[in-house]
């Protein structure tokens, strides 16, 4: 039997396993997806190559992807693999909005979702914020071409700029990136053979953070510039008994789909005890057990695994309650040059408390056409929409571009400037994840139906997500826009929290504050799924991250007889620290 | 700006005279020409099981070709050309589209291992072919044409109608997820270099059109764009 099982090695169960295997418990995690060896060698940059690498499938890119089904519009953005979904992020880790936590009280305190609030303050968490901060670690980030014309443009509406950690009033400001930032060489040379480590350090500006982050050439695994778990938490978790003086190594077994949360009957009701899970290339199906479960894998896969184990669901709230951000995209053509496909892919946010945040965002030509310019609820621009709705963004092209508009849109990609907008969407019951009924299961058993409202939003998401729309136009047209396009995209999957949420009231939440499901003893939940709200709009994961080093010690402190370590008088060993460079070499990582 | 000429009088007020653009110009590349380039990529193709198999294993209702046909109608009418399937919709462009850049195999591959198509159904691609083809026949059921599917024939302007109607929600919000997706898809593979990569290698065979038509430089390990820290400032305040 094992101390801990961790469902999932991404965002938020890759952090208590590292955290757990440092204070020397016994973890195993349960990989999915594929772990890799050699990212430089098994990690294309081309678009279409890599989205059979890193992708929501098995680790056999002749397979294809494993299945969901949506009810709407919509496909989520989600990666198998050790790293999980931070494999293909944009290393984005801001803080959340305090008014979504209870206790606050701002002066804008009734602009935020106050039915479903974190079951704790923000003061509570902010020394796990700063504990993940410095692990990853989070860094400011250096600017691109593309961001000097965001920030041209936020100063151009007159936006503050925000110096702090802390979201107070509507600001702009560099990110706040899980992204080493650029030294030596890196961003100073187009010439490859320059760009190797250790003459390059950190960000080399190469535009290809969807494709996973190999760079720079010859970095060690722990080195590489963005911090996806699978360079930063991973390679300290499997190497813990090299740098820690109680660590014991964590063992990750990948290719393993966890089908099943094994319960036992107990006076006070079911109690985890293990986990089934089936080896991908083999067909075969293993047990292990273990005296915790935690369940990290992701928004969709969590509340699937739950429903498909057959976990008691008494409140209705498993899978219910989803936030998507309910996002909307907003580009900007302009008369010079802007290299938005070259750099970080987002390095430049604005944040509007009460109503949501903005970033930017650049990359290559195929996500660039398809996110940008021809997802539309509306129709084609010029032609037909059918939204049934009067457009208020002061945009000057609304709906998808296709043919000649597309071309000439399109034929210079470093003239865009595209803004994501992230908006404080409602914890809204409509939207959730179940199971299909409607198509077949497949070898992991039946699969999730995700229901995400792409235009029926309540009357606050609407409101926030036209606010920020507006912004974003005005934002665009200070910066110098000849013409600002905005598809009326349906919302993106990109980020998805609270489908398994956490809560303050057994009546709307699956687990309490301490991450523990209430209707399972020893099962804990520490991914976006966990996460209370929409967070006030910016990105979830080091808020699921914080969250998650919180659920550790709760771990530790309930059921191994340990204490919280988490203080603002210790500092924790960095990912990038010297001994774990060591440690992934003597071991092979 | 890029300048696009056609002798096709555009009527009053249709969707392409309102997106901004002038009259086309008529290639005069023939469907021979355009085959010969395709089977360089098409060879190295044939190599790969996963992406042929939804071909060669087709065991559906409607004929390949009219799949193919369709799809590649598709990929002109997001990113016109100067390809045949341009031609016949009375709009090309002087630049190479979506057709040229060899995007209508793995847009076909993406769509069917996106998800199941209902019976008799054989792929998405399938269900996409025949939802198309049978909109087709409530705007022109009585087109013809060099092409295997009616909607593959149509004009530029007639295919704004078929997605207009498709998205209209008349013919059930399953009409509307798929045009959505199907643009979605057709934009990324035609951007892409989809078209161009050998999966056996995962090299180039050749320059993708789509990096070409938008002024991608290409795949790097870094570039020199580092414009130092806003303000000088290297790190966040915390209180």
């Amino acid at each position: 039997m094992r101390d801990v099982i961790v469902i999932g090695a991404g965002g938020g169960g890759a952090v208590v396993a590292k955290e757990l295997a440092e204070q020397g418990l016994d973890v195993l995690i349960l990989e999915a997806g594929a772990h890799a060896q050699d990212s430089e060698q098994e990690w294309p940059k081309y678009e279409s190559a890599s989205q059979g690498v890193l992708r929501w499938g098995a680790p056999d890119p002749s397979k294809g992807p494993w299945r969901r089904e949506y009810a709407q519009a919509s496909t989520a953005f989600s990666t198998a693999g050790v790293g999980g979904t931070t494999l293909q992020y944009f290393g984005n880790s801001p803080r959340a909005m305090p008014g979504s936590f209870v206790g606050y009280a701002g002066a804008d305190k009734q602009r935020y979702d106050n039915n479903y609030l974190f079951p704790f303050s923000y003061d509570e968490l902010k020394p796990y914020y700063r504990w993940v901060e410095k692990i990853l670690p989070v860094q400011t980030a250096a600017l691109g071409t593309k961001e000097e014309v965001f920030i041209r443009g936020a100063e151009g509406i007159g936006l503050h700029y925000q110096q702090g950690k802390d979201i107070e009033v509507a600001s702009f400001r560099p990110q706040e990136n899980a992204i080493l930032q650029p030294r030596g060489t890196a961003g100073r040379t187009d010439n490859p053979d320059w760009l190797k480590f250790p003459f390059a350090q950190g960000c080399t500006y190469c535009g290809h953070c969807y494709q996973g982050c190999t760079l720079p050439m010859r970095a060690p695994r722990n080195l590489k510039a963005k911090r996806s778990t699978y360079n930063s938490y991973v390679p300290m978790a499997l190497t813990a008994d090299l740098w820690s003086r109680h660590g014991k190594a964590a063992q990750v077994i990948a290719d393993a789909f966890v089908t099943q949360v094994m319960t036992e009957n107990t006076p006070a009701g079911p109690k985890a005890v293990g986990v089934g899970f089936r080896i991908g290339a083999t067909g075969e199906t293993q047990v292990e057990t273990a005296k915790v479960i935690v369940m990290a894998a992701g928004a969709i896969e969590t509340p699937r695994l739950w429903l498909n184990s057959g976990l008691p669901n008494d409140n209705g709230w498993v899978g219910k309650g989803l936030t998507t951000h309910a996002t909307e995209v907003v580009t900007g053509v302009m008369p010079f040059e802007t290299r938005s496909s070259l750099g970080p892919a987002s390095a430049v946010r604005a944040d509007f408390p009460g109503y949501g945040s903005m970033e930017s965002f650049g990359g290559m030509p195929g996500a660039y056409a398809a996110n940008a310019f021809l997802g539309s609820e509306a129709g084609i621009a010029g032609a037909y929409d059918h939204s049934g709705e009067t457009d208020e963004s002061g945009a000057d092209v609304v709906g998808r571009l296709v043919g000649p508009a597309l071309k000439e849109t399109m034929s210079d990609i470093n003239r865009l400037v595209s803004i994501v907008i992230l908006t404080d969407d409602d914890v809204d019951p409509r939207n959730s994840v179940s199971l299909s009924t409607t198509q077949p299961a497949d070898e992991n058993g039946p699969i999730p139906l995700v229901t995400a409202q792409t235009g029926n939003f309540t009357n606050r998401t609407r409101g926030n997500r036209e606010y920020l729309t507006r912004k974003a136009v005005d934002l665009l047209r200070a910066a110098g826009a000849t013409s600002v396009i905005r598809p009326k995209a349906p919302p993106s999957l990109i980020h998805m929290q609270s489908s398994m949420r956490m809560g303050l009231d057994p009546a709307n939440s699956v687990v309490d504050e301490n991450g523990e499901a209430r209707a399972v003893q020893g099962l804990y939940i520490a991914d976006n799924s966990s996460l209370a709200n929409a967070l006030g709009g910016p990105n979830p994961t080091l808020t699921t991250q914080a969250i998650a080093t919180r659920t550790a010690e709760k771990i530790m402190q309930k059921h191994f007889g340990g204490d919280g370590w988490v203080s603002n008088w210790r500092l924790p060993v960095t990912s990038i620290d010297p001994r774990i460079s060591l440690a992934c070499g003597k071991r092979g990582i | 700006m890029t300048k696009y000429q056609s002798d096709i009088t555009q009527p009053e007020g249709d969707a392409c005279a309102e997106q901004g653009t002038d009259k086309r110009h008529q290639a005069d590349l023939s469907r021979r020409q355009f085959l010969a380039r395709s089977a360089l990529v098409s060879a190295a193709v044939a190599a790969a099981p996963a992406l042929v198999a939804p071909r060669q294993a087709h065991a559906g209702i409607l004929p390949a070709v009219m799949i193919s046909d369709t799809l590649n109608a598709v990929l002109a009418f997001v990113v016109p050309g100067g390809d045949p399937f341009s031609v016949q919709q009375q709009l090309t462009d002087e630049q190479p589209g979506g057709v040229e850049a060899n995007a209508q195999l793995p847009l076909e591959f993406g769509l069917n291992t996106a998800g199941l198509a209902p019976p008799p159904f054989d792929s998405l691609s399938e269900l996409i072919t025949f939802a198309l083809d049978n909109v087709t026949g409530f705007i022109n059921p009585d087109v013809t044409g060099p092409f295997n599917a009616r909607f593959a024939n149509l004009s530029w302007n007639e295919k704004v109608a078929v997605f207009s109607a498709m998205e209209s929600g008349l013919a059930g919000a399953e009409l509307i997820t798929l045009a959505n997706a199907l643009l979605l898809y057709s934009g990324l593979m035609a951007y892409s270099e989809a078209g161009v990569l050998n999966p056996l290698t995962g090299e180039l065979l050749a320059h993708p059109v789509g990096w070409s038509i938008s002024g991608y430089g290409g795949i790097s390990v870094g570039h020199k764009d580092y414009q130092g820290y806003y303000r000088g400032r290297r790190h966040a305040r915390e209180r």
